[in-house]
Formats: structure tokens, C-alpha cells, sequence
């Protein structure tokens, strides 16, 4: 999901769109993950019948939209964006104003957030409930090359959790507990990993992210939180999720933190659709139940959006104003 | 106007009942799949552990010696040297070896399974007029499209690599078997059977050894196209060259990408090179121009 970026397509796709299509009023990047797309296509909905607006929906992945919005101030609008996942550039252009993150603190989507999961059945019946408890028992989550070790999935190549796996195995001390990496090699394996092993009644212990239709569909629990807690910022930045070759030398073990969600906008924006975007949010709870339809039908992320427009406007009329709330409701009859 | 199709329901109902019957396969059948494959798991595993735990030194000169054999061409094995001797040095050599590992385990099942299928094929009419189709769909699918199921049912590692693999690569060494067959000169198969050989002995003394060359371009083609695989297959958790090359694209690493890319290159380009080469030593009668 979030740092998985088919980065060169996204930035030919982009140019090619803001190239050929006509301008619109804003432009919305489609993140490439479900809930991301999701809100994208709400908001092109509300925005272009509620205010009024004409808009456009670009592909985007993370690498690539905040760069355009940076350089040519598009797209306009970034629904979902992971805040922790931010580069340095990101940061710069929000500190000097060239981007303005306008969500409050409980985020796009709350409760959101990465860490470690395992199936709910594999929990209820051996009574795991902490990272701790899981680490205790190896022989639960056989590695498929070794079965005496117990195997953890972790990121993909080319993902920054990677790192951030790589350094709490090391400071959970994995490997003395019986523990060996089990590397996925891309999001389809990490997928199917989950999928085939949940499926097959098998235990699965590892990296995922919430809320996603798989956490919802297969029933995984987690992010597993640790008996040592959140064991400080300076822990979790400068050591666990540093990005640098080598494992970080004095790890301390950690819980994973809750990650925040905000959606990015570039400066000028009308300020009534500046003020919908900067309350609209949703549950975890929610967002599952949402992602949960999703998948049932197959349905694409614009079919889900209109579901979610006719089903729950008790959510979204909270969102705008009553005047557009009225316009939104005539144009979906 | 909108193409007439099927109402969404029914549609979706239909990518839904293969979903399911797959799912309900996969719990049925996954652990039966994994046992009976296990010796090649094996195999795998413990093939890759000992190219790894080989001193660079011996791996090379044991490799050079069976390249003398093979081709007695020298400037083959110098060639060879100093591109493993350049992996090496830029840090590659542990992945260069998985790579080996498992392009070398996934040929060695391609051939086995291959060559008796193109027999098959060169025999009997009817299984040339059916397998045909099927190796046009095996080199033109997607291989994403069944990498997921595959993942589903062996779980994640060498084994799904090893099949994703097999399944792009085994097409030129069936093809190849057929072709040579069928090429071979019917009166030299006349002349055998008047002599009083029996069929499995033709095959073996005259129409094997004939379409031997033949045979051994498709297995080097299989090599290449195994090689190609590497990469997609590393998104399946087969570690390697191809990983560092998903490790590349990921985080917009060229450097690491132009490396790794390179070192799959020049594998592919020595195992080709020792192939043509053996074949021309082989029967230098031919007039190779």
C-alpha cells in the first residue's frame, strides 16, 4: 500500500493527464490502495455537486503526487495520506507553506495503523494477546524453509518497514527466541501469504496495516501492542524506523505506533471545500465495514463511493454544509 | 453504445464462485501439493546452502573446470572469471548464487518433465495438436494472474518461485524436444528398424542423439527465460539477484538496479555461451558458419 509505488508509471500517468485532460477547477489524487481510492472519489462527488466545483481525479501513489504537488501544484487534493511515511521534502513544503495539511489530529481514518498481526483464531485459542505472547511460541508460525523456526512476514523489498521489522526483530532478540524472516518479495506475496495461510487454517504472524479489507476478511488481530509499550519517540525514529544500511546498533523493543492519517492540500483552495476535507473522517470500524462491501461485490473504488453516499449520509452530511448536504442528496436521486 | 454485457451481479457472482471453489482447494489440496513436492524443496534448500557456504575459490575453479571439459574454449572460461570475480567484488555474490540455485533446480525439472512431453509430442499427432495450445497459453498468460494461486497453496519461498519459474520456462525444451524429433531423417529410423531395433532403442541410439543440439537450445532457452523469471519470482519471497533488482525499482535505487541487472546478464550470457559452444565442440563436423 503506501510504499509500494509503481512510482514511474504514477509520474508518466500524471503528466500525461495534466497534459491532455482539460483543466479542471481541482484535481484529486486517487491514491493506490482501497480506502485511498475510496476518498478520493467521495470527494470529487461532494466537492463537484455539493460546491459546485468541477474536478478531475489523477492516479497518484505516494511518491509520486506529493513531488507534483510540490513543483506544479498538482493534484490539489491528497485524501489519505500517511503523515509517519512523509520524506524530508514533504515535511519542508508543510513547514514553508507550499502544502497544507489541514486534518485534526485524529486523522482521515481513525485507528488506522501498521504493525504486526495474527490470525484470530490462531489468538483465541493459545490465548495470545502481546507481542510477547506470540514470541513465546515459535512453534505455532512454522517457516515454510525451516519448520523448527518460527517464521515472521515482513515488508517487501523496497519498503521502509522493512527496516523498521529488520530492527524490532533484532530488538525483540527473535532470532535467540527461534524466530527466522520470512521475506515476502512484494505486496502479492504479502497477500497471499496472509490469504493462504488464514485459508488454510494455518498460524501467520507478521507485518500488516489497518483498516484493509484482508484485516477485516480473514479476521486478523492486531497491531499486536507489547508489554514494554511505545518505548519513545526517539527509540522509534532515530533507531527502529531509521533508514540507514546497517541495523540500528542498541534497539530497544517497542509497540508499533498508531500511525496518522491527514489529508494534504495545496494552498488557494476554496475555503469552503478546504473546511469539508479538513473534518471528513471516518472509524476503523467503519472503514472495515466499508472495505468488507467493497470486496463482497467486487465493486471498483467510484461504485463504493456511491454506495457509501446512498447508504450513510447520517456520516458524510456531517461533513459539509447543510446547503451542500441538500445538493449532494438531489444529485444522488 | 455499451457493449451488452451480463448485469453486475451475475458477473460478479461468477469471480466470486472461482474464488471460492479455488479457496476451497486450496484447504483441501495445499498441504497434499506441499508433501508431495517437498523433495525438490529440499533439494532447493539445501542446493542454494551449499553454492553459498562453497569458498568463492573453489566454486570457481570447479566451474571453470567443468566449463574446460564441456567447451575447452578458454576465452569462454576467462570471460567467466572475470564477470564472477566483478560480482563478487561489488557484493553479489551470495544472491548471484541463490539465483544460480534455484534457475539451475527449476531447469533440471523442466527437462525432466519436458523432454518426455515432447516426446510425447513428437509421437503421437493427437498430443501435438492438444499440448501446443497449451504452451502458447503457458508463455502468453500473465504471470501475475497465477502467482497468487500458487502463493495460496505452497505459501510464500522457493517452492511457488520454483513453479511461477517452471511454468514460463518449460515451453522452449518441449517445443525444441518435438522439433528435433520430428527433424530427424526417416530413412536413417528405417534403416534402424530393418536392422531389428526396437523402438525405445531408435529413440535412444538414433533419434536422441540426432536431435541432441536441437534439444539443447531449447534447454538454453529455457535457462534464459528461467533467468528472466527471476525477478517476478522474487515478488513471491525467492531471494536473490532479482530481489536486489525489486529492492532497486522500490526504493529508485539505479545504482543497485544497473548491478544486479548486470549479474543476472552476465550468468545468462556465460550459460548461453558454454551451451553454444559445447554443441559446436560437439559435433564439429557441422558447418558452422
Amino acid at each position: 500500500m503506501k510504499y509500494y509505488v509503481k512510482t514511474i508509471i504514477s509520474v508518466m500517468l500524471i503528466t500525461l493527464m495534466s497534459t491532455i485532460a482539460k483543466a479542471a477547477d481541482i484535481k484529486i489524487a486517487e491514491l493506490n490502495w482501497q480506502t485511498g481510492s475510496m476518498i478520493a472519489y467521495v470527494d470529487s462527488y461532494i466537492i463537484k455537486h455539493g460546491y459546485g466545483h468541477d474536478t478531475e481525479i489523477v492516479p497518484g501513489g505516494i511518491d509520486a503526487t506529493i513531488p507534483s504537488m510540490i513543483t506544479k501544484g498538482s493534484p490539489n487534493i491528497v485524501g489519505e495520506m500517511w503523515i509517519s511515511s512523509l520524506g524530508d521534502e514533504a515535511l519542508t513544503a508543510l513547514n514553508d507553506g507550499t502544502l497544507i495539511s489541514v486534518t485534526d489530529d485524529k486523522g482521515v481514518i481513525i485507528g488506522a495503523g501498521e504493525g504486526w498481526f495474527i490470525p484470530k483464531d490462531v489468538a483465541e485459542k493459545h490465548n495470545l494477546t502481546t507481542i510477547e505472547d506470540v514470541l513465546a511460541r515459535p512453534d505455532l508460525f512454522p517457516h515454510p524453509e525451516d519448520s523448527s523456526k518460527g517464521g515472521i512476514v515482513i515488508c517487501p523489498e523496497g519498503w521502509s518497514c522493512k527496516q523498521t521489522n529488520l530492527n524490532l526483530f533484532k530488538a525483540f532478540d527473535m532470532e535467540a527466541k527461534g524466530w527466522k524472516v520470512l521475506e515476502p518479495g512484494s505486496q502479492t506475496g504479502l497477500n497471499a501469504h496472509w490469504e493462504g495461510s488464514v485459508t488454510k487454517g494455518k498460524g501467520a504472524f507478521g507485518y500488516y496495516w489497518t483498516p484493509t479489507v484482508f484485516v477485516g476478511r480473514l479476521g486478523l488481530v492486531g497491531p499486536l501492542s507489547s508489554e514494554v509499550g511505545f518505548a519513545g519517540d526517539d527509540n522509534w525514529t532515530k533507531c527502529i524506523a531509521s533508514q540507514t544500511d546497517e541495523l540500528c546498533a542498541n534497539a530497544q523493543p517497542s509497540q508499533w505506533p498508531s500511525s496518522k492519517t491527514g489529508t494534504i492540500v495545496t494552498p488557494g483552495l476554496d475555503q469552503a471545500v478546504v473546511d469539508y476535507v479538513s473534518v471528513r473522517s471516518l472509524s476503523g470500524s467503519f472503514t472495515t465495514t466499508m472495505l468488507l462491501w467493497m470486496d463482497d461485490n467486487q465493486a471498483t473504488a467510484e461504485q463504493s463511493a456511491l454506495h457509501f453516499l446512498n447508504t450513510y449520509p447520517e456520516i458524510w452530511t456531517k461533513w459539509v454544509t447543510p446547503k451542500a448536504a441538500k445538493k449532494v442528496k438531489a444529485s444522488l436521486k | 453504445m455499451n457493449f451488452p454485457s451480463l448485469d453486475r451481479e451475475t458477473i460478479t457472482s461468477f469471480k466470486k464462485s472461482i474464488d471460492s471453489t479455488f479457496r476451497e482447494f486450496a484447504i483441501n489440496w495445499g498441504d497434499w501439493f506441499t508433501e508431495l513436492l517437498s523433495p525438490i524443496h529440499w533439494l532447493l534448500i539445501h542446493f542454494e546452502k551449499l553454492l553459498i557456504a562453497t569458498p568463492w575459490y573453489i566454486f570457481l575453479s570447479l566451474t571453470s573446470l567443468l566449463l574446460w571439459k564441456a567447451t575447452q574454449n578458454w576465452k569462454l572460461i576467462l570471460g567467466f572469471l572475470i564477470s564472477f570475480i566483478l560480482i563478487g567484488l561489488v557484493g553479489m555474490w551470495d544472491d548471484t548464487m541463490r539465483t544460480l540455485a534455484i534457475v539451475v533446480v527449476s531447469t533440471l525439472v523442466c527437462i525432466v518433465i519436458g523432454i518426455p512431453i515432447g516426446i510425447l509430442m513428437a509421437k503421437n499427432n493427437l498430443a501435438h495438436r492438444i499440448i501446443l495450445p497449451i504452451l502458447d497459453l503457458m508463455q502468453t498468460i500473465p504471470s501475475f494472474v497465477y502467482l497468487i494461486p500458487v502463493v495460496m497453496l505452497f505459501g510464500l519461498g522457493k517452492i511457488p518461485g520454483l513453479i511461477a519459474i517452471s511454468v514460463f520456462a518449460i515451453p522452449p525444451v518441449i517445443r525444441f524436444t518435438n522439433i528435433g524429433l520430428r527433424e530427424v531423417n526417416k530413412d536413417l529410423k528405417e534403416t534402424a528398424q530393418a536392422l531389428g531395433l526396437r523402438p525405445l532403442l531408435i529413440l535412444r541410439l538414433i533419434e536422441l542423439s540426432l536431435a541432441r543440439n536441437v534439444i539443447l537450445g531449447g534447454i538454453n532457452q529455457t535457462i534464459m527465460m528461467a533467468l528472466s523469471m527471476v525477478v517476478i519470482a522474487s515478488m513471491i519471497g525467492v531471494r536473490g539477484l532479482g530481489s536486489q533488482v525489486m529492492n532497486s525499482i522500490g526504493n529508485g535505487y539505479l545504482g543497485l538496479g544497473v548491478i544486479s541487472g548486470l549479474s543476472i546478464v552476465a550468468l545468462a550470457i556465460i550459460i548461453d555461451r558454454a551451451i553454444q559452444s559445447h554443441n559446436k565442440r560437439y559435433d564439429k563436423w557441422r558447418d558452422y558458419k
